[in-house]
């Protein structure tokens, strides 16, 4: 279920929490059970059968961590812990790969070997990469003795609780269900309400009014490019910057919605991200980039590859390597692979950089430059992300490096013959604005608009109050246009991940 | 409680603000403002000349490759060209349609295939609603409550950015490529010849065939098919002879026997002819300006005078 569908809108979520306030007036189990279960059945409404994929990876890791919890419970003969925390690690990483990476492997492992095996065609279940993430992270919580919990419905409220399932944020069992066992959670408070209700509207607008459009534009040229298109100048820089934008509105929005949904429930999820294209930096970037992948990567791999305590080298060999297992993470494909390895490069040249090099005073000529740079290595990444392939990567990039010319409209150029030096008329242009004139226009507007926000405006935790609200009077009623009129609902991005 | 209230009060705050911005205070004067300038123009010349006369039904395809002026020449009628743009609603044009025609009269519909599938809420969003709902909210009221809230709701965040840029581009005196000045007095285009067709050469050459989806040709009976059924049973009642005919598209390949078949038959139904050219007004790509539907001034008019000698006959009925 989306979060920008009606049915969730308009059924799911009041259902959801006015039981769950009534059933908390009386029992406080009863309204868990209340909301575990209408988040199996949030799950479960893309494919039903995908939930009992979920199920078996909940049961498998509620027992390895009970077993991990209270070993001292049990006979000498358990194994030791180590290889609990190893069965289950194993558990999950095969889960994972074996829906998410199988038919990759298979794929290159037939190009390689010259053998052809086939595969069945295995569906990637919604959210894998996100619950099975939080999953290792609570069997290592587990094992450090961080996390005490028996109740299997406690647990399946953790590992379901429907705002951050599916794209997160990635939350640890010790931020999350303390919350859960205060009985204020389960006394409805306006104010708790109201703001999540806030910062949902605000994260639906990013979504539907500012994502949804950009995606429009990018589309466009990286569509065209993997048909085999040479893109020009124009489209493909257009696709590029569109693209960055609609990530960053559609997880940021992703994002905001859930911490919103959670709050109405009384619930505080970590924030995921905060104005990341406002850093000076990669280092900087990834600080506040979907901050709780940033966060399990740091913990869950970094440290424990050795993070910077075995000096220089091992130290950026590790941050490649956890930068390479991000890119892995968000899916199979070697566009994934090489976007990990970019930023791997980038964050161990950075820290390089910080080390050997840049001064501790930095004038303003030095910021912007650094900020330029740090944008213009996030595009570039993004470019590839995007890509549906390889080829479609590099169609991209020569257009963006002007291989394949540089068209305008050549009404835009008779009205401004200055451009004419750099661009040729063309009466429409392929990728470009729905080939209009007007469409051109509307999508310069746009970028000015969205490159505003995420430059100049304080992001949704910075604002106050009343300027939440001026925001939501500013973009509520272009939200409601989309939902009810536009007619169309488009999944959020991360979603395939 | 207040937060909330607040939150509420703000929501709605939004609601008015877009309904005053969009209802009051911009508009999308080089687009859809120019569309209804258009048809006030056709309709004008529509209602100035007599009876029996000769009327084209369709979006862009009728002004771009269809001459009214070469068909009144050849049949010695007047002739009115009441086509506008595809992002029109085809009932808003039918609508136009009814009040020219008159006992005696031919209603030729070359209608691009698409828009026979068009769904019913298409119709309430084209460009004639946004200009209704901006400059003459009255006359939406015909079209009952959905069609007045549709309209209303129909503008996104682009549009908005589009209106301020037409605005702007407006007040500095800056004109589209095709608008009153381009049209001849029976709502033709003109000026679309060899030489200002070179820019999208390469668009042609690139351009999808827009060849009839024989299944999906009539996907929403409720949609535009339900207005242009509703018309065709208008024309039966009050004498109007309504043919149907083809769009012009390229012939990289001939269009199927069977939507054509479909589309013969749909028209019979509703007591109408249909008329498909020997050559299926299907034309080489080089013949076409900027889109397939658009064909170039040249062949607008051998179209035309192709299509004038097959209505001839049926000017007498």
């Amino acid at each position: 279920m989306l979060f920008n569908s009606t049915i969730f809108l308009f059924g799911f979520l009041p259902a959801t929490l006015l039981l769950f306030f009534l059933f908390g007036r009386y029992s406080v189990r009863l309204a868990r059970l209340w909301l575990a279960a209408a988040s199996l059945f949030f799950y479960a409404w893309w494919n039903p059968p995908y939930l009992i994929l979920l199920a078996i990876s909940i049961i498998f890791n509620y027992g390895a961590g009970y077993l991990l919890q209270f070993r001292e419970r049990f006979t000498s003969a358990l194994p030791p812990a180590k290889l609990i925390l190893a069965l289950g690690l194993a558990f999950n990483l095969g889960f994972l790969g074996y829906f998410k990476y199988s038919a990759f492997l298979v794929e290159n492992l037939n190009e390689v070997a010259g053998t052809d095996f086939v595969l069945r065609h295995v569906a990637l279940p919604l959210a894998i990469s996100f619950f099975t993430f939080q999953k290792i992270a609570y069997l290592v919580d587990s094992y450090l003795g961080k996390v005490k919990e028996k109740s299997f419905l406690n647990y399946v409220l953790f590992a379901a609780f429907f705002p951050q399932l599916i794209a997160g944020p990635i939350v640890h069992y010790s931020e999350i269900f303390p919350q859960f066992k205060k009985p204020e959670t389960y006394r409805f408070q306006w104010a708790n309400f109201s703001d999540g209700a806030t910062l949902f509207l605000l994260g639906l607008a990013k979504k539907v009014v500012l994502a949804d459009e950009f995606a429009r534009y990018s589309d466009a040229a990286f569509n065209g490019a993997q048909g085999g298109a040479l893109i020009s100048l124009a489209p493909a820089w257009v696709g590029a910057l569109s693209y960055t934008l609609q990530l960053y509105f559609d997880f940021s929005g992703y994002s905001d919605m859930a911490i919103g949904l959670a709050r109405m429930f009384n619930i505080e999820l970590p924030l995921n991200f905060w104005s990341p294209y406002k850093a000076g930096s990669i280092i900087e970037f990834w600080r506040r980039w979907h901050m709780t992948l940033s966060r399990f990567l740091r913990d869950y791999v970094y440290i424990p590859l050795g993070g910077n305590r075995h000096g220089e080298v091992k130290r950026y060999r590790n941050l490649f390597l956890t930068m390479l297992v991000g890119g892995i993470w968000h899916g199979a494909g070697w566009t994934y692979v090489i976007w990990g390895t970019l930023h791997g490069v980038a964050l161990a040249v950075n820290h390089l950089w910080d080390v050997r090099i840049a001064s501790r005073t930095r004038p303003l000529l030095y910021r912007a430059a650094a900020h330029v740079l740090t944008l213009a290595v996030v595009i570039c990444g993004w470019v590839i992300f995007r890509s549906p392939s390889l080829q479609a990567a590099r169609q991209m990039f020569g257009g963006m490096a002007g291989r394949n010319g540089a068209y305008l409209p050549d009404q835009i150029l008779s009205a401004a013959p200055a451009l004419s030096s750099f661009f040729d008329g063309l009466g429409q242009v392929p990728y470009l604005g729905d080939s209009t004139v007007m469409g051109s226009f509307e999508i310069l507007v746009m970028l000015l608009l969205g490159y505003g926000i995420v430059f100049v405006a304080p992001n949704l935790y910075q604002m106050s109050r009343s300027r939440r609200l001026i925001a939501v009077t500013l973009s509520f009623a272009f939200t409601f246009q989309k939902i009810l009129f536009a007619g169309s609902m488009s999944p959020f991005l991360y979603f395939q991940f | 409680m207040r937060a909330f209230l607040t939150l509420m009060a703000a929501g709605t705050l939004s609601l008015v603000l877009y309904l005053f911005v969009f209802g009051f205070l911009v508009s999308r004067p080089m687009v859809v403002d120019q569309a209804q300038q258009m048809l006030d123009k056709k309709l004008a010349y529509g209602l100035a000349t007599g009876h029996p006369k000769i009327v084209l039904v369709a979006a862009s395809n009728a002004r771009f490759s269809h001459s009214c002026a070469v068909l009144e020449k050849s049949l010695h009628r007047p002739c009115v060209n009441l086509g506008v743009a595809g992002d029109v609603g085809i009932d808003w044009v039918l609508d136009a349609a009814r009040r020219i025609l008159a006992r005696g009269d031919l209603a030729y519909m070359p209608i691009e295939f698409d828009i026979y599938s068009e769904p019913r809420t298409r119709l309430f969003t084209g460009m004639d609603a946004a200009y209704r709902f901006r400059h003459d909210k009255g006359s939406l009221t015909e079209r009952g409550p959905e069609g007045v809230i549709r309209a209303a709701f129909m503008f996104s965040l682009p549009t908005l950015a589009q209106s301020l840029g037409e605005m702007a581009l407006a007040e500095a005196g800056v004109r589209r490529r095709f608008g009153l000045d381009t049209l001849d007095q029976q709502g033709d285009e003109t000026g679309h010849d060899d030489a200002k067709a070179i820019p999208y050469l390469a668009v042609i050459r690139g351009e999808q065939e827009n060849m009839p989806n024989n299944d999906g040709l009539f996907a929403n009976p409720d949609g535009s098919q339900a207005a242009i059924t509703a018309f065709l049973d208008w024309c039966r009642t009050h004498g109007v002879t309504a043919v149907g005919g083809l769009p012009t598209i390229f012939n990289d390949r001939p269009v199927p026997d069977a939507p054509i078949e479909k589309l013969r038959a749909f028209y019979r139904a509703h007591g109408a002819e249909f008329l498909a050219l020997p050559n299926r007004s299907q034309y080489p790509r080089s013949a076409f300006y900027d889109t397939s539907y658009h064909l170039r001034e040249s062949w607008q008019h051998r179209h035309s005078a192709l299509l004038a000698e097959k209505l001839r006959p049926l000017l007498s009925r």
